[in-house]
């Protein structure tokens, strides 16, 4: 009974990281989102083409989270991009297995991108493959990668999905 | 002059303005009847467009598919070794006959009525081509040779492949000109790997982004992940030779030696291109093979994009990632460096921003413009400059693309004395 409680609160902490995660993004709180990781971590955007290939192909490679800093100032203070709005719908959370307290953890998401005259789209469909170790009871990503079923990117991808 | 004009549009003639190829108009980015002839005359006419790398089908019955334009193509080893491009287009009712991006096969079977082709492309098998029990099949000189995938020439320059729709290419070494040659030559003397692949959705005009690739002026302007970092100043040395009537370029950017004000540092100075894998303190190398392609080389990050139009205002490109594999520290530094490019990168985003907007912005209302490119002389296409605060080089190419799309030179005006307006 102990281990399906703990597994239980284990998910629901991963679901609370996730809804917490998207709203950063949607409110565009950048400056927030590297918390979301350890120092040592990593974030990935790659299609699924390329990983079922073993390819790399990465739309984005961070290998630490003061790269994710860097994205974070750089769309700042120097990138122009598309004006627009996000809206993560993140389903179907779970947690597929633990290994010394490291959760191998997967979600659905869809991001509806909204532009400056208001016209909404659906962005981008995928999954969400992620690492997560608990620090002081709070769940840290150790890894997350955007697996990407919308492989053919439309338009531009500025801020994290 | 206008007599030797062959190219319609909308019932008219279609004449470059008098003002000269510092004066692109709006139609050429929107025009449905332009777009139509682009594939005619440029993607299917006498020129080369890369297909794919040698090494991406290194075994015997390795494919892989893609578009010429708005021609689908399959590029295949056949089991003697040769490579042999056909058009991905069943004989007997147009359907796709390889469904996959890229795979090992024998043959194909079109999944339609199951017609059979070998690695060759030539039709091998036609269910029921004699009937059944009396009824049925294809009369007696129903000969299945005449009926096989449409063959594409093909050409190899160091490792690359190219394929063409027409005779009156010219040989690949002189299509590509010696100054591109040598560059590629140079490149893939080390032997590379393909790292990755990635589709690219634009919502405008392809040659906006061809051209924009070749815009050295715009580069310290529009992307300030550079200045901000002190990686690319606008003094720095540069090169643009122009080939093929102005439509290729080869663009070069040296490393900067002198002291570089970084007023912020990255983190990650490693994503930044501090090192760089190609030759003769080359930082930035573009090439841009006209009309679908697109080698962009930056310090470790190396890249080939493929145009494929899909409307006057929407195209498609295929990234082909690749490094070298003889260094194993180079693909590390090829990641991070990638980071700057492709739909997220750090200097690419704006050019996808720029050009989306723009198209969205030109349209075709009565109010009918044309862009200005008067950096640098206002009437010059010279076949190489030296700096980079000029728009000579896409003067260069508006020239050769009037020519190769059969529009009527500027009438007489083409570099006037005068004063532009």
């Amino acid at each position: 009974m102990t281990t399906i409680d703990l597994d239980r609160e284990a998910l629901f902490a991963i679901e609370q990281l996730n809804k917490a995660y998207a709203r950063c993004l949607d409110e565009d709180n950048l400056e927030d989102w590297p918390d979301f990781f350890l120092e040592d971590s990593r974030y990935l955007i790659q299609s699924r083409e390329n990983r079922n290939a073993e390819l790399y192909g990465y739309v984005l490679y961070f290998k630490n989270k003061a790269m994710m800093r860097d994205r974070v100032k750089s769309l700042r203070i120097a990138n122009y991009y598309n004006i627009h709005t996000d809206r993560h719908l993140i389903t179907n959370v779970d947690i597929l297995g633990e290994n010394k307290g490291q959760y191998q953890a997967r979600a659905n998401y869809i991001i509806i991108q909204t532009d400056a005259d208001g016209r909404s789209e659906l962005f981008s469909a995928g999954e969400y493959v992620d690492q997560i170790v608990f620090v002081n009871g709070a769940p840290k990503f150790k890894e997350r990668l955007v697996l990407l079923d919308t492989a053919n990117i439309l338009g531009l991808v500025a801020v994290p999905l | 002059m206008s007599g030797s004009n062959d190219g319609f549009v909308n019932n008219r003639e279609f004449i470059w303005p008098a003002e000269g190829f510092g004066h692109v108009p709006y139609e050429v980015f929107c025009e449905q009847s332009i777009h139509e002839l682009e594939d005619e005359r440029l993607f299917r006419g006498p020129h080369w467009n890369f297909i794919g790398f040698e090494l991406e089908i290194s075994n015997s019955g390795d494919y892989t598919t893609g578009f010429i334009g708005a021609t689908p193509y399959i590029l295949i080893r056949s089991a003697d070794g040769e490579l042999r491009a056909m058009v991905n287009r069943c004989a007997h009712r147009g359907a796709e006959v390889v469904r996959e991006r890229r795979g090992n096969a024998k043959g194909f079977t079109c999944i339609y009525h199951n017609w059979g082709y070998d690695q060759e492309g030539n039709l091998t098998r036609v269910p029921f081509e004699n009937g059944r029990s009396g009824v049925g099949g294809y009369d007696a000189d129903f000969d299945k040779s005449q009926h096989r995938l449409q063959p594409i020439r093909i050409a190899t320059f160091a490792g690359l492949v190219f394929g063409s729709f027409s005779n009156e290419a010219p040989p690949i070494e002189d299509y590509l000109g010696p100054a591109i040659c040598e560059r590629l030559s140079t490149v893939f003397a080390r032997p590379v790997m393909i790292t990755g692949y990635q589709l690219h959705t634009i919502r405008a005009n392809w040659k906006l982004l061809y051209e924009n690739s070749r815009d050295l002026y715009h580069a310290p302007q529009l992307h300030k992940f550079f200045g901000a970092f002190g990686i690319v100043q606008p003094n720095q040395k540069a090169r643009a030779e122009m080939w093929h009537e102005g439509t290729h370029c080869l663009a070069t950017i040296y490393e900067d030696t002198s002291d570089r004000k970084k007023k912020i540092k990255l983190e990650e100075p490693r994503v930044s291109a501090e090192r760089t894998a190609l030759p003769e303190n080359i930082a930035i190398s573009i090439i841009g093979i006209f009309p679908n392609c697109l080698f962009t080389l930056v310090g470790s990050a190396f890249s080939v994009r493929q145009f494929r139009p899909k409307a006057p205002d929407r195209f498609e490109v295929q990234y082909t990632y690749f490094t070298y594999s003889d260094d194993p520290a180079c693909l590390n530094e090829h990641l991070l460096q990638n980071n700057q490019f492709g739909p997220a990168g750090y200097v690419s985003m704006e050019d996808v921003e720029v050009v989306e907007k723009l198209q969205a912005n030109i349209g075709l209302g009565a109010d009918k413009g044309s862009t200005l490119l008067a950096m640098d002389g206002a009437y010059t296409t010279p076949d190489r400059v030296d700096h980079m605060i000029t728009e000579a080089n896409l003067r260069s190419m508006w020239k050769g693309y009037a020519h190769f799309m059969g529009f009527a030179p500027p009438e007489g005006n083409e570099q006037p004395k005068s004063e532009v307006r």
